[in-house]
């Protein structure tokens, strides 16, 4: 199966869940066992309740495009994280890391986010 | 006696007593009772600071009934996704902050998660038994010198944690506040108790940081946004 292996690098971590999701179980509907990267641009930043979702357009080595998602805290809490949609915008090129959704899909829960600047971001 | 003759004769006496403080013979001045010590300023928002994961630790050995609930619970269940607010005491021991709006007869609580308020009735009032069971329950609290003690019943069935883990309705919950750190710090220590899910009360604590400038944000939610 082609899909986006050539940039998403998954890798076996055990990470302690401290800070659980607080709508749906974390570790119910996400592989907290491991985590994948993605780099990709920003396509869509919906900042919305109970969960905000970045969709990032990932091209892989055969140039195969898939859209991530990006699952994050709701507005309130990317607020005091400085995580807003006037510091990530359509365009901008990221890399982010998180839980990989159960089910297969390209859905991950974002712990972290490198910035277009090189910067690393704590979300989770 | 009419209410003009009483009204006459109360000004006599206010006079004479001023005459008689003016002329230095009355000086017994009834002491002033001290004022009572007011109760810790709880007011503000709120960040968690402890961490918050679900499986808790101390979590005491579930039920054969609850054990069976949690076994064959499909997260897909869980009302969240479908924007429920969780109930009570789920829905106030996660990760999000609060706001204390403090008066001497009631505290609210005002939860970012969901925006479930919480009222605490300080005035003495009890819930009365035929009240319906509530997702937040009712709250009654007291002050115990610089503690405040909160129990909380009236539960509605529901989950206690994401994972599939349930009361019946038979829960009561106990939170036991106090600041600490200048009022930096809020800890609580909360005692849940369900027989129905547990054989003891599964007993947790939690701390949040004085956001000073913080604010609660509103977190309302539409089920069509659920990716699951």
């Amino acid at each position: 199966m082609r899909t986006v292996v050539g940039l998403v690098l998954v890798t076996l971590f055990s990470i302690a869940v401290t800070t659980a999701a607080a709508h749906h179980s974390l570790a119910s509907l996400f592989d907290t066992a491991r985590t994948v990267t993605v780099t990709g641009e920003v396509t869509r930043f919906e900042f919305i309740a109970p969960h905000g979702y970045i969709h990032l357009h990932v091209v892989d080595e055969f140039d195969e495009p898939t859209v991530w998602q990006l699952e994050t805290y709701p507005p309130g809490m990317l607020i005091r994280r400085g995580l807003t949609p006037d510091v990530l915008r359509p365009g901008q090129k990221i890399s982010a890391r998180g839980y990989p959704s159960r089910d297969g899909r390209p859905l991950m829960r974002l712990l972290t986010i490198t910035m277009p600047n090189g910067k690393d971001r704590q979300i989770q | 006696m009419s209410r003009a003759r009483s009204h006459h004769q109360g000004r006599r006496v206010v006079a004479t007593l001023s005459l008689l403080a003016g002329l230095g013979l009355v000086v017994a001045i009834p002491p002033i009772a001290p004022a009572a010590e007011p109760p810790p300023n709880l007011a503000g928002v709120w960040l968690a600071t402890s961490p918050r994961n679900a499986g808790g630790a101390n979590r005491p050995e579930p039920t054969p009934r609850a054990r069976a609930d949690l076994e064959a619970f499909d997260p897909l269940d869980d009302p969240v996704i479908r924007c429920v607010m969780p109930g009570f005491p789920r829905s106030g021991l996660i990760i999000y902050p609060f706001e204390i709006v403090q008066t001497d007869e009631m505290l609210v609580f005002l939860y970012e998660a969901f925006g479930m308020v919480r009222r605490i009735h300080m005035d003495g009032w009890e819930p009365p038994d035929y009240l319906p069971p509530a997702r937040s329950g009712y709250s009654v609290g007291h002050w115990e010198e610089d503690i405040l003690l909160i129990n909380t019943t009236h539960v509605a069935p529901g989950l206690l944690t994401g994972g599939g883990l349930r009361q019946y309705g038979d829960v009561e919950v106990l939170e036991r506040f106090r600041l600490r750190d200048d009022r930096q710090v809020l800890e609580v220590e909360v005692t849940i108790t369900a027989p129905e899910t547990f054989s003891v009360p599964w007993v947790r604590s939690f701390t949040w940081e004085l956001d000073p400038d913080g604010m609660i944000y509103e977190s309302v939610c539409d089920p069509a946004d659920s990716r699951f």
